[in-house]
């Protein structure tokens, strides 16, 4: 009996001492990639003639690139805009709050207030502009987890599942499917939108530990990572074959110079995001 | 990283030795998932109703060509007594633990540190030998980790069971 009790010890110790302690994710069937290009901030900004997140930006992006990068915000009536950041600016002499505080009728007077200073654009004319005059063009929306500017608009996380709804609702109403990506630092959001929408690709920014994206990715489930070009870790050939090889997709932003534009298009991502649309646009 | 480990040995075969005429030390070996193949030494306090431990612990598997060490840094304290040829011994223990390992294969080096809370069971084998059991969960934080090949993407599981065997003199 005291014997049959070793046994069956050393057949736990034999078999515990071979248990693997880090998770491996298997490979996926390869994909050839030609790198598409966007027009970052929808082509507008320092190094180009339009505002940058305006309509007049994303038709001149999109009539030079591959499609567009933007940033969004939602207004207090749940309707997405384009915008960088959630304060709204002071115009002739009325102070307006943050976009998920102003109403549209507010942001549209906005608009008007001091000529050409202000503009703002909706997300569906984007949307629609694409559909009807850039067929086959992509559009990543950045979602960022601003902190909130009001007590009335503090659930963050809400707020931003709010426009994740509503670029599900615009992808299916303007058929864009598999042309829209979201991107986004917060996961419970991803995991959202990857859970309510289909047709609609979702990437995890990443200021730089490419490490610790790619298992997130993975581990999500999702479609892959948005990754911050030449900002703390460099990323090479190889980062982008193993990306592949394990079927995630990456998008590389902001790249700017010639040199690097050149660089990241030797690499082979699956997107880049400029602000240098001269370049392309120099391209024969 | 071996000359430490080769150290850490050295001071456990002296502890061993100091065992053997004081009573609030004891010396043990055995495996543990995250340990490793380990061997350390417990100090008693109380009665030998708390105790603390230190072991180190090598591992090598070569079904996935990874080499590990560990260092475990543990507090135990007794919860449920037996009276054994008339003095009180302790058979239950609750453990909390500390392990910093390292691992590396082919693909990676991961740094990392495991805190395991477990139960453990002691059963007295033969005369100054015991077996103690125990089981818990192993939360897992990786420290630092560096790429070797690009060959594989992977990651710590940051929850696993944790099982180790010691026989304790």
């Amino acid at each position: 009996m005291r014997i049959a009790k070793y046994i069956i010890l050393l057949a736990a110790l034999a078999c515990g001492s071979s248990c693997q302690k880090i998770k491996y994710y298997p490979d996926k069937d390869y994909r050839e990639v030609t790198t598409k290009v966007l027009a970052h901030r929808a082509g507008g900004g320092d190094h180009s003639p339009y505002q940058e997140n305006s309509l007049e930006a994303a038709q001149y992006g999109l009539s030079i690139v591959d499609g567009l990068e933007v940033d969004v915000q939602i207004s207090k009536d749940r309707t997405v805009w384009l915008g960088h950041n959630a304060d709204l600016p002071e115009c002739g002499g009325t102070f307006y709050d943050c976009f998920p505080e102003e109403t549209d009728d507010r942001i549209v007077a906005l608009d008007s207030c001091d000529g050409d200073k202000h503009s703002f654009t909706r997300l569906e004319d984007i949307f629609s502009t694409m559909a009807s005059s850039y067929p086959g063009s992509f559009i990543s929306i950045d979602v960022k987890a601003w902190p909130p500017c009001a007590v009335t608009s503090s659930d963050v996380l809400g707020v931003m599942n709010v426009i994740g709804d509503e670029v599900i609702r615009l992808t299916n109403k303007y058929n864009l499917q598999n042309r829209v990506m979201v991107e986004s630092e917060t996961g419970s959001f991803l995991n959202y939108v990857k859970k309510n929408g289909t047709g609609v690709e979702y990437y995890l920014i990443s200021f730089g530990d490419f490490e610790r994206a790619i298992q997130l990715s993975l581990e999500a489930g999702l479609t892959g990572i948005s990754f911050h070009y030449k900002w703390i870790e460099e990323i090479s050939a190889e980062h982008i074959q193993l990306i592949r090889k394990k079927g995630l997709k990456i998008q590389l932003w902001t790249v700017n110079s010639e040199v690097d534009i050149e660089e990241a298009l030797s690499i082979n991502p699956d997107f880049i995001q400029t602000d240098n649309l001269d370049y392309f646009r120099r391209l024969p | 990283m071996k000359p430490f480990f080769l150290s850490i040995l050295i001071i456990f075969i002296s502890l061993a030795a100091l065992a053997q005429s004081h009573s609030r030390f004891d010396f043990f070996g055995g495996f543990g998932l995250y340990e490793g193949y380990n061997i350390g030494s417990e100090c008693y306090f109380n009665q030998r109703f708390h105790s603390i431990s230190l072991s180190a612990g090598y591992n090598k598997i070569c079904r996935y060509k990874q080499e590990s060490y560990a260092l475990t840094l543990g507090y135990n304290f007794a919860i449920l007594r037996e009276r054994r040829n008339g003095s009180e011994n302790f058979k239950w223990n609750v453990s909390n633990r500390v392990v910093f390992w390292q691992l590396e294969d082919d693909y990676y080096l991961w740094r990392a540190v495991s805190l395991i809370p477990s139960i453990s069971r002691r059963f007295n084998i033969c005369k100054n030998i015991d077996l103690s059991v125990d089981a818990g969960p192993s939360f897992n934080i990786v420290l630092y980790n560096k790429r070797k090949t690009f060959q594989e993407v992977g990651w710590p599981y940051h929850v696993m069971p944790n099982t180790r065997i010691l026989l304790i003199f």
